[in-house]
């Protein structure tokens, strides 16, 4: 059985045993803080905490990365832009992920200014090993591990003018990328790319700096645009960019010949995939300069600015007409069509 | 909500409980002008009459306690409108918010307190430790030869008590705006203290330069309704712990004969020593004449 008491709210009075008021109250009941009914077994000894603080703790949001749910559950209340980020294990998605943070954690970056993100956290633990706090001598990136589900990186951006654009990039493990290339069914697993508004391959600089592995390389990374374009994992897709990464590793060595390939590549991907229908863009960025600190943080901004452009207006006048019988209506569609002839 | 409870937001050693005392002396004594003068002389007042001695002597204004909330109740009077109010602050401690940061749980008063409250004061300190340098940034200009091979990545697990301090409080407070507190946006009052170390022209400029994720994030965000940052140094330069030797500023500001004096502000629409010109302005009475 609990032998019990009869507690001042003052955690310092011991009016419970000595009878005597800590603040001089006498009678003790003229005290306010004498007589509350709160009793308590005596093996508690924690009289003098609040009630509330032995309550079990709140829990908060996250802060981490959004899955699929967390993203569908966003897009309900606040309109997103996708951008998935596409590429084989080490290829530089989270790296370019993590750059971005990075730079609005320095200030307005690309014209935009930070205005929230729902993934604070998901984007300081991809960034930790950049910090000098990490105690490492070279900075790098947590490599995604292909056990993880597909993630998304969420990013509010004010121009000052309009409300924010919320940017949503998709990170998953190239490894996962790699597996579809290979065997197409695996492309139903990769719901990232039917939320996408735009795909950015990444195409590895590294790689196509090495000459051993750039003929595969070279090769792989083609097959895996026409393994999406295929199987109709595009459909929904507004834009295409190839982001060549590492260009800082692009520019040491043979630097030359180097960005005579790249150059060379890049007019065969647009044209290679422009013959099927698909407008791809190329680019080039360094989103980590270890390697080189001349080339730079570079094509990040740019990459921000059109990702947040604004979408471009509806045609709101009337389609031209064909065959019309009325002449005035035959030159508006000249007009429209530039059809001089 | 309670139109005059503010909630103070701030990490260890931000200047929470340093301001506290300076208050409490600074009303109490009436040794200088403030915008809101105090009020009647009801409540108990232990922490801050402990905290202010403290102050008063010279010392470095530790807390004591370690309660998680410590309840600070100041009556005062608007002066210009004749309105006697009451402030209130729940002065959290800042052991609360680093581990809300680390494990995303909160003491259940924390919801309470934020869900209550009106307005924002939140501190910084212009003390601080640089936690946010890049190791290309602190090497910059020297080649990293070995960096060009690729690197097999490195599974140092992440510690959050590492994350800059400015990811930390954005991180922090996006999440009032989320469930379980869905706090509306508030009027923000940024304190940086020590701001005789801070070497700026103002406290907006401080926070643009070296906190500048949170200064976007309070500009831009919805998060805050207003803000306004103001420069404080609340006991008036470097001074020891209680015991140790005299700082090189103690004997200096012991000798002042009005100890209010040896507090400075700088920021909108403030006296030179004037604490109470931030809870002026949250509390909306600065619009009332």
């Amino acid at each position: 059985m609990t032998d019990q008491k009869t507690l001042c709210q003052n955690a310092k009075c011991e009016v419970a045993t000595t009878g005597k008021c800590h603040l001089g109250h006498d009678p003790v009941e003229r005290c306010p803080s004498y007589a509350h009914n709160d009793v308590v077994p005596d093996d508690a000894g924690v009289a003098a905490e609040p009630t509330t603080d032995r309550l079990a703790p709140v829990e908060i949001c996250s802060g981490d990365v959004m899955h699929l749910e967390d993203l569908a559950a966003l897009a309900r209340t606040t309109p997103v832009r996708v951008v998935a980020l596409v590429g084989d294990q080490r290829a530089g998605k989270t790296t370019l992920i993590a750059s971005i943070y990075a730079m609005y954690c320095k200030g307005p970056f690309a014209g935009m200014a930070f205005a929230g993100s729902r993934t604070l956290v998901g984007f300081a633990k991809r960034h930790h090993l950049a910090l000098l706090n990490s105690g490492r001598a070279d900075p790098t990136t947590p490599r995604t591990s292909r056990d993880e589900p597909v993630a998304f990186f969420h990013l509010a951006l004010s121009d000052a003018v309009g409300s924010p654009v919320h940017l949503v990039f998709s990170d998953r493990s190239g490894e996962a990328y790699g597996d579809a290339r290979i065997v197409t069914d695996l492309i139903q697993n990769l719901p990232e790319l039917l939320q996408a508004d735009r795909v950015c391959f990444l195409l590895d600089g590294a790689k196509l700096a090495s000459k051993e592995q750039r003929p595969a390389y070279a090769r792989q990374f083609k097959q895996m645009i026409h393994a999406l374009l295929d199987n109709g994992a595009l459909v929904n897709v507004k834009a295409v960019e190839v982001l060549a990464t590492k260009f800082d590793l692009t520019k040491r060595g043979d630097a030359d010949e180097q960005v005579r390939y790249l150059d060379a590549y890049e007019r065969t991907l647009v044209a290679e995939f422009k013959a099927r229908g698909l407008t791809v863009d190329c680019y080039r960025i360094c989103a980590l300069p270890k390697a080189e600190q001349s080339v730079g943080f570079l094509g990040l901004d740019e990459a921000i600015k059109r990702w947040t452009a604004p979408p471009p207006r509806p045609e709101l006048g009337p389609d031209p007409m064909a065959d019309t019988p009325r002449q005035i209506d035959r030159m508006l569609a000249k007009a429209t069509t530039g059809d001089a002839a | 909500v309670n139109p005059n409870r503010y909630l103070v937001f701030g990490f260890q050693a931000s200047g929470k409980t340093t301001f506290a005392a300076a208050l409490w002396h600074l009303v109490d004594s009436r040794e200088v002008q403030t915008a809101l003068a105090k009020g009647k002389h009801v409540g108990d007042f232990r922490y801050l009459e402990e905290i202010a001695r403290l102050w008063c002597e010279g010392w470095q204004v530790e807390r004591t306690k370690m309660q998680q909330v410590e309840e600070i109740k100041i009556n005062v009077q608007h002066p210009g409108s004749g309105n006697e109010l009451v402030l209130e602050f729940a002065d959290l401690s800042g052991e609360t918010f680093e581990k809300a940061f680390a494990t995303r749980l909160c003491p259940p008063t924390f919801v309470d307190l934020v869900k209550d409250a009106s307005g924002l004061l939140l501190f910084v300190s212009a003390d601080r430790f640089l936690d946010d340098v890049t190791i290309l940034d602190a090497f910059a200009g020297e080649e990293a030869e070995h960096a060009v091979e690729e690197d097999q990545g490195d599974e140092t697990p992440w510690d959050p008590a590492k994350t800059p301090l400015q990811v930390q409080i954005v991180d922090l407070l996006q999440a009032l705006r989320l469930a379980p507190f869905v706090k509306r946006p508030f009027k923000v009052a940024v304190i940086v203290s020590a701001w005789d170390l801070a070497a700026e022209t103002s406290g907006a400029a401080w926070l643009e330069k070296k906190m500048p994720l949170l200064d976007q994030y309070l500009r831009n965000a919805e998060a805050a309704a207003e803000v306004r940052v103001y420069g404080v140094s609340a006991q008036g330069g470097q001074l020891p712990k209680k015991g140790e030797p005299a700082g090189p500023d103690r004997d200096r500001l012991l000798a002042l004969d009005r100890p209010s004096e040896r507090i400075k502000i700088v920021g909108t629409d403030v006296g030179e020593h004037d604490l109470t010109a931030p809870l002026l302005w949250l509390s909306g009475l600065d619009k009332r004449t």
